[in-house]
């Protein structure tokens, strides 16, 4: 059951991804190295799409019908997006050591730095920093309220003497799912920063347009971004949900709502990640009419 | 605008000389300002295909002339380069430089050793002593008509 919302999530990726693909569409290049850095591109991106799925629900599956400890269920859940992210991640990664190299006895470059994130688009990097801090904030507060157990909540009304009610709930994100999940998402935060520098530092392509080079490069942090993204919004999201699924039903008065703002903000950002992960990356201009066919 | 750099692989001169000559001349000419941030030694050495070391030969060799310096957290810089006092000041460095070349050729030495001593020269100077002093008209040392 707690697959459920990962699957959902996955299905309508997988939709809305093909769908992205369908519609937008950049028009061909006529010049060689454009083409060759455009087909190393969309190989290293479908590579990486698919191992990284393979690879995330391998680990689910994998944990999912292995018979351990209490909790193992929803520790898969956490570490399935992980593991996308990480497989996939790393394959761009190599994709980017594996660029085209310059060719001919003629080289040429622009005199212009790249820092690390001059490539990044904006509309990533941004909700990629808030959703770090968002589940950072998660895990460090869901340990803090958690039982000694770490993976549940309990409530007592009363000063814990007699006549003292309690209620525990479970799952709740305390240290037992919280720690492998801050582990699992700051690899993929290394990951991605080592993937954007590799971004920042691989060849120019070679091409009298200078917009097409920009844009197969933020396209490349697009991807690395996206990825990354995804993970921490599934995680970040999950998180959530969870911890207002524990919320009792004991307490004040207030609790009610913040129990379901949780849980609605937490199904909302992993829903979310359906989308990001279909973010189509940034198109190739068409070719200048001055551009000669390579 | 941002320069472009070329370099002729199948040339004589060797990779670093056309990357150092390049940025030199985009340097004296102004293209480049004060300030300016050139490529990381790794990107620039990926762009053109070459080996880092050649880059990192080119940057080495810029520094050396004054022309860049490498800080710690901004990377390789160019210098801002210091405005000539006047044109009297220059006139009397071109009268100083033509009278170093008749006295080098007196002596039987070649263009490219007597560069070598003036690169050997400037290597020995900070440029931050080549700039006259406050007020001053000549740097401190300096020999009359040199």
């Amino acid at each position: 059951m707690a697959l459920l919302p990962l699957l959902f999530t996955l299905t309508l990726a997988i939709a809305l991804g093909a769908g992205a693909a369908v519609v937008r569409r950049s028009p061909p290049s006529a010049e060689s190295t454009v083409a060759a850095a455009r087909r190393h591109a969309a190989l290293t991106s479908a590579l990486a799409q698919t191992l990284g799925l393979v690879a995330g629900l391998g680990t689910a599956t994998n944990q999912a019908l292995s018979t351990g400890r209490a909790g193992q269920l929803g520790i898969a859940v956490l570490l399935a997006p992980v593991v996308y992210g990480v497989v996939h991640t790393a394959v761009l990664a190599v994709g980017e050591l594996t660029w085209p190299r310059p060719l001919g006895a003629v080289r040429r470059a622009r005199l212009a730095r790249r820092g690390l994130l001059d490539a990044a688009p904006r509309r990533l990097l941004l909700p990629a920093a808030v959703t770090g801090v968002v589940a950072a904030l998660v895990v460090v507060v869901g340990g803090a309220l958690a039982s000694p157990d770490g993976r549940s909540f309990t409530y007592t009304v009363g000063d814990g003497g007699p006549g003292a009610v309690s209620q525990s709930a479970s799952p709740f994100p305390g240290w037992f799912y919280g720690r492998p999940a801050a582990m699992g998402l700051l690899a993929v935060i290394g990951l991605a920063l080592v993937a954007l520098w590799l971004v920042a530092n691989r060849p120019a392509v070679v091409t009298a347009d200078t917009r097409i080079e920009e844009v197969l490069r933020r396209a490349s942090a697009h991807r690395v971004l996206r990825g990354a993204l995804t993970a921490l919004l599934v995680d970040a999201g999950g998180l959530l949900f969870i911890s207002g699924q524990a919320m009792p039903d004991i307490g004040p008065s207030w609790l009610g709502p913040v129990s379901v703002a949780l849980m609605v903000t937490g199904a909302l950002t992993v829903l979310s990640a359906a989308v990001v992960c279909c973010l189509p990356a940034p198109r190739i201009p068409a070719d200048s009419p001055a551009v000669a066919v390579g | 605008m941002t320069p472009d750099l070329t370099v002729d692989l199948t040339s004589p001169t060797p990779p670093f000389e056309q990357i150092r000559s390049q940025i030199a001349g985009y340097v004296r000419a102004g293209v480049l300002a004060g300030g300016a941030r050139l490529p990381t030694m790794r990107a620039l050495a990926a762009d053109l295909g070459v080996a880092i070391g050649t880059v990192a030969h080119a940057y080495a060799e810029l520094e050396t002339a004054g022309l860049v310096t490498r800080r710690r957290r901004t990377g390789t810089v160019v210098v801002a380069r210091p405005a000539v006092a006047d044109a009297m000041e220059a006139a009397a460095v071109h009268r100083s430089a033509s009278q170093l070349v008749a006295q080098s050729r007196a002596a039987g030495m070649d263009g490219d050793t007597l560069l070598a001593v003036v690169r050997a020269a400037l290597s020995m100077q900070p440029p931050d002593q080549l700039l006259p002093p406050p007020g001053g008209r000549r740097p401190p040392g300096a020999q009359p008509g040199m």
